[in-house]
């Protein structure tokens, strides 16, 4: 089957002080497989959020190509990269963002306003918030929620408007290993039900094996990857 | 410590400034006060004993001890002498510096024989004067100077002064001898006119009585004053009358205004029937208005200082906000409370230090100002204040440092004891503010409603006490402060129920932008709310200061306009057969007949055309009676309702309509008709007359009603009457004063109706002759002319008015310079602590938000679009404030401004309806400063939006 979202030879370079460079990805090339876990995984300054933020076309790389259901994404005119973003892809942040004026229905309702989608709002926003457990949590300010409860509403925006692919940077760094593995569970859930692809990054090294693919990272290089469940394979 | 606190400051250098900019502006409006009250106190002390000065051509202050001293004594020199120290003793209980004293001792004038005139020559008399000291400031026109001591046998030399050398016709070398002045041997004294003086300096204070008043005397030494004078009156006339008096010269640039209370007490307690102090008077109604200077400075700068310390507090408020995480930490890692509580201290402590130098430096530069202003947002060069550091500028320096680090530092202590788990909690959970909850907005609306209602009523209460000098109870001006904040707070309350209502029409199907607009409005208020309540605020008071300023400078010169009734009036003396009718009177003649006027030369005023467009010949005629009658025109009118006036009040004017109408001044707002209407119908009806409205309402007259006036001389007699119907009445009429504060026998000041008959200038003529009458001029351009020409023509005046140079004068009164000055620098603050305000406001609030457009952006809103929202929640928030606040602004207009134009009633009454004065110009300034300051605050936004990269802003977010 074809990938969702192919990236071949990504680069992205900093430049220091001294104007020295520092390559935060080198040369990466991965390939995401339809209705799949991923996981990059890695220590902290290793790329994998920057390699996340320029697959999900919140960043661009120096060189290299990003495709993703045939449209490259890493260009510069900032529309195309923006009507990626509204539509194909949903974004887990790793601090909670949800927008703390709009109660959990409207986090989630305005996902689906961005992107345009066609159907009933109320209905999908239901059906979303109680795919994530929270439906009857539903007019609480994010404020009046705890963290975990925070990050299955942002789940729930991220998935909202039907995305192919969902990022997700870090969605367990500030739980506990119990609501953590909540959290990857609703994952795997969604990626059954509703036909997504997510890609999510950790520094977790309990959580490697739960996804399908597991890219191992480190000084902005993949250093090995990991197949569990379905396909077996190994680096 | 002190490292790490100006390490924090450099962090935040925008707040920093802006707090700093808000102390300096705190504390310079502060000391401010104290220091324009001393040198303005000080140089309207001046100013006024030099008006005084100039009024009666006598030095400034001085005190007078006047003793005549009666020559029937043995020793009379001593007794002159003894006398003379008494004086000046008794003087010497007013402890005030003193330039030096003038004594003068003086024998009446006497019959004296001479060996040039003939005996049958008019009789001369002459008195002898003895002016110590007076020989430095004397020049020698001619002749030589007096003898110094009486040598036997010789001619005793005596210097007189100009206007006596002439008047008493007098010869260089004349010898004069007086019967009663005789030598021990019982020889008539030998007097020579040795020379004849004038005074060195016609500005020198020496000269009490100028030198030209001594007409009737004769200048001799010490000497023979003493020991040749003195004596010989004393032995052959024992009436003659010796008059020593001392006048004491005070050093009046040197008086301190503080002691003016004092001094005057002094005074009362000291002056008696042989001491007396001219300038009184003059100290009274200074005491009386110095006090006004320093309430209404008081009450000018309370809304200014309020709202600075709002801005203070909100900016150091936004700033520990955005320190909470920072104190939050410390305080979990076992930091104690009083310690942050120290570090903040200190920090307020450094700020408002430093702006206490600043702030001293720019109230001096303020003062200056406030003292060079002229009208609102206009200043001239004129003589500047004096500044002095007094005693009370340091305390109140001290003071106001002490106040601002207290509003720095007081919202710290709730904050120093929240720790990181109480502020997760607390995030978000905006809480219900203290106003809200308790209706703070609704309870100052109503008690400001009840302030002005209360006032409103008390209005006639209010001009009577302004007019009996007593100062203004500054609740009155307290109302419209407490009106405008709470009217503020309200509109924060109201604006975002408005906007939520606005929200509800289409609720979700609002666009993106409009819709997270919206929400971030409505949800977000308490947040926005100080911001809110400050900006409309600022707004308000800005719009109230200008059209308090505005409103009573434009009123005032009004009434000063319409009090002259034209740009000059001025009338000459008239040369009449008054003193020879006197003279018949005296003589018991009982019909001496009428006075008989001449005109002054007319060919003179020839000059002034020039420089006037306009020029009226007026009757101004205050002695005369009314009363009705029957109708005599003829017309079939009915016989007038019966009534009459009393001489003293009622005024008949005279004129002629056309040049009248071109040369007076009438505000055209008054009444509902142009008065030029009243003067056309009084045009085309020779006996036709306008009488004042008041008349109408008490009398019940109506027009077509005949009258009768009697016109009464300046000695008092009847000298005929006139005829005249009304042919419309009045409300006002150029120069007209339509009530008069009369004062009562127990000192209190009621209001009196004035009444007005205005009839035709040449029926008036051609009834009682040609009476003196003024002459009315309309500017071309300046009023300089006029000055020359009286100088130049010599023109003797009885009355004279220009209405430039009264305008001109009343804009140099401190208390109309302090509100001018005192206004516009509140407007200018409000401006600059506006913009500075919603400036910092807004960006900090942008920046705070910076995570949330990262999300925004993530999930794919388009930069144009989050500008739009930011837009529109500028438009949600910020814009109904703006116009909130000019609508507040405009309605304590409307309400407090007369209230407070009642108590600027200067000289006279108000005579004029108030009428509220809007500037467009500073409307439009107002306007202008908004707008800058709200394209610079999108202009920034925009640029940060546009430099964000998202990426680095949900890092941020991370932090």
């Amino acid at each position: 089957m074809e990938p969702i979202l192919t990236a071949k030879d990504v680069v992205k370079v900093y430049h220091n002080l001294s104007g020295e460079p520092f390559y935060a990805v080198s040369h990466v090339s991965m390939e995401i497989e339809r209705r799949s876990l991923t996981i990059l995984r890695g220590r902290s300054g290793s790329g994998k959020t920057t390699m996340l933020n320029m697959m999900s076309a919140l960043d661009l790389p120096d060189s290299g190509t990003i495709t993703c259901e045939e449209i490259q994404i890493n260009v510069p005119d900032e529309k195309i990269r923006e009507q990626f973003r509204r539509t194909t892809i949903g974004y887990i942040f790793q601090a909670v963002a949800l927008i703390p004026i709009m109660n959990a229905y409207e986090n989630v309702e305005f996902s689906l306003r961005l992107s345009g989608y066609q159907g009933d709002y109320r209905e999908r926003v239901e059906e979303c918030l109680t795919k994530v457990g929270l439906k009857d949590r539903m007019y609480h300010m994010p404020y009046e929620m705890s963290g975990g409860e925070q990050q299955r509403v942002a789940i729930a925006r991220a998935i909202a408007h039907k995305p192919k692919l969902i990022f997700a940077d870090e969605p367990t760094a500030e739980l506990d290993t119990q609501t953590a593995l909540q959290v990857i569970k609703v994952f795997k859930d969604l990626i059954e039900k509703e036909d997504v692809s997510i890609i999510m990054t950790t520094h977790d090294a309990g959580l490697f094996d739960v996804g399908d693919v597991c890219y191992e990272m480190e000084d902005g290089q993949i250093v090995g990857k990991y197949v569990t469940g379905r396909n077996n394979e190994s680096k | 410590m002190i490292r790490f606190i100006i390490e924090k400051l450099m962090k935040k250098k925008w707040m920093v400034i802006s707090l700093f900019i808000g102390c300096v502006l705190f504390i310079s409006i502060t000391t401010l006060s104290p220091i324009y009250k001393h040198g303005a106190l000080q140089k309207m002390l001046t100013d006024r004993l030099e008006a005084e000065s100039i009024e009666t051509q006598q030095y400034p202050m001085l005190a007078m001890a006047q003793n005549e001293v009666f020559y029937y004594k043995k020793e009379p020199a001593t007794c002159v002498q003894k006398t003379e120290t008494d004086a000046q003793s008794e003087l010497q209980k007013l402890t005030l510096p003193y330039l030096f004293d003038v004594i003068i001792c003086k024998a009446a004038p006497q019959t004296y024989a001479s060996n040039i005139k003939n005996a049958s020559d008019k009789i001369y008399q002459l008195g002898f004067a003895y002016l110590p000291g007076m020989e430095e400031h004397i020049s020698i026109v001619s002749g030589e100077k007096m003898s110094e001591t009486y040598k036997e046998g010789e001619p005793i030399r005596v210097i007189v002064s100009k206007s006596a050398f002439q008047k008493s016709r007098l010869t260089i070398g004349e010898q004069l001898t007086f019967d009663r002045l005789r030598d021990e041997n019982g020889d008539k004294l030998i007097f020579e006119i040795a020379g004849v003086f004038e005074q060195e300096d016609f500005e020198d204070p020496f000269w009490v009585d100028s030198a030209e008043s001594y007409e009737k005397y004769c200048f001799v030494s010490k000497d023979v004053f003493y020991e040749q004078i003195c004596p010989g009156i004393a032995v052959n006339d024992q009436a003659a009358v010796i008059d020593n008096t001392v006048w004491r010269l005070y050093d009046y640039e040197r008086i301190k205004y503080e002691e003016s209370k004092n001094l005057f007490d002094t005074i009362c307690s000291i002056e008696s029937e042989n001491i007396i102090f001219p300038f009184r008077e003059v100290l009274a109604g200074y005491i009386r208005d110095s006090r006004k200077v320093e309430t209404t400075m008081r009450i000018l700068q309370l809304p200014t200082i309020l709202l600075i310390t709002l801005f203070i507090y909100m900016v150091a408020a936004k700033m520990l906000a955005m320190e909470q995480n920072e104190i939050a930490v410390l305080k979990s890692r076992g930091v104690y409370s009083s310690q942050i509580l120290m570090t903040y201290l200190l920090q307020s402590c450094v700020i408002a230090g430093a702006a206490m130098i600043f702030g001293l430096l720019n109230a001096c530069v303020l003062a200056k100002l406030v003292g060079l202003s002229n009208a609102f947002m206009e200043f001239v060069l004129r003589r500047s204040l004096k500044i002095a550091l007094t005693k009370e500028v340091w305390s109140c320096l001290f003071l106001s440092f002490a106040f601002c680090v207290c509003v720095m530092t007081i919202p710290v202590i709730p904050k120093c004891r929240i720790t990181v788990v109480q502020q997760k909690r607390m995030r978000g959970n905006g809480a219900k503010a203290v106003w809200k909850k308790y209706y703070f907005d609704v309870i100052g609306l109503l008690i400001s409603g009840y302030l002005f209602y209360n006032f409103h009523h008390q209005m006639e209460s209010i001009k009577q006490r302004v007019r009996s000098g007593e100062s203004v109870d500054p609740t009155l001006f307290l109302g419209s402060s407490l009106f405008i904040f709470s009217a503020s707070l309200f509109l924060t309350r109201m604006i975002p129920v408005f906007v939520s209502m606005i929200y509800k029409i289409r609720k979700k199907k609002w666009g993106i932008s409009s819709y997270t607009a919206f929400l971030q409005s409505i949800r977000n208020q308490e947040k926005q709310s100080f911001m809110m309540i400050f900006l409309s605020a600022t707004v308000a008071l800005g719009i109230f200061n200008a059209n308090t300023a505005r409103t009573i400078n434009v009123n005032e010169e009004t009434n000063l306009r319409y009090e002259d009734g034209a740009d000059i009036v001025m009338k000459e003396e008239f040369k009449s057969n008054l003193a020879a009718i006197k003279f018949a009177i005296s003589k018991g003649n009982s019909d001496p007949g009428a006075i008989v006027y001449t005109q002054p030369e007319e060919i003179k005023y020839q000059k002034l055309d020039d420089y006037i467009s306009a020029s009226a010949k007026v009757y101004h005629l205050e002695d005369i009676s009314v009363k009705g009658t029957s109708d005599f025109t003829g017309n079939g009118n009915r016989t007038a309702p019966s009534f009459s006036l009393d001489r003293g009040c009622v005024t008949l004017m005279g004129i002629s309509t056309k040049e009248f109408g071109e040369t007076a001044y009438l505000p055209s707002y008054l009444g509902d008709h142009h008065w030029y209407e009243d003067l056309n119908k009084m045009a085309v009806n020779p006996y036709g007359v306008l009488v004042s409205s008041n008349m109408k309402k008490q009398f019940g007259l109506r027009e077509g009603d005949c009258i009768l006036y009697d016109v009464y001389d300046v000695l008092g007699r009847n000298t005929g009457f006139g005829k005249g119907v009304i042919v419309g009445f009045v409300d006002y009429f150029p120069g007209y004063i339509t009530q008069q504060y009369a004062q009562n026998a127990d000192g209190s000041y009621a209001l009196q109706d004035h009444y007005l008959i205005v009839a035709s200038f040449d029926l008036i003529t051609s009834k009682f002759g040609i009476q003196p009458y003024e002459r009315w001029y309309k500017n071309k351009k300046t009023n300089d002319y006029i000055y020359s020409f009286l100088e130049e023509e010599k023109i003797c005046l009885q009355a004279f008015s220009d209405a430039d140079n009264d305008v001109v004068r009343m804009k140099n009164d401190p208390v109309f310079q302090e509100t001018n000055g005192l206004l516009t620098i509140g407007f200018l603050v409000s401006l600059l602590v506006c913009a500075v305000g919603f400036l910092i406001f807004q960006i900090m609030g942008m920046k705070e938000r910076e995570l949330n457009f990262g999300v925004y952006r993530a999930m794919g809103l388009t930069s144009e679009e989050l500008q739009r929202m930011l837009l529109y929640e500028q438009l949600f928030t910020t814009l109904p404030t703006i116009l909130g606040g000019i609508g507040t602004g405009m309605i304590a207009t409307k309400l407090f401004i007369p209230l407070i134009d009642v108590t600027y009633a200067s000289g006279t009454s108000k005579l004029l309806p108030a009428r509220i004065i809007v500037s467009v110009l500073d409307m439009l300034q107002l306007s202008m400063i908004v707008l800058i300051a709200f394209s610079l605050c999108m202009w920034i936004i925009g640029r940060i939006i546009k430099r964000m990269q998202i990426a680095q802003a949900l890092k941020l977010g991370e932090e």
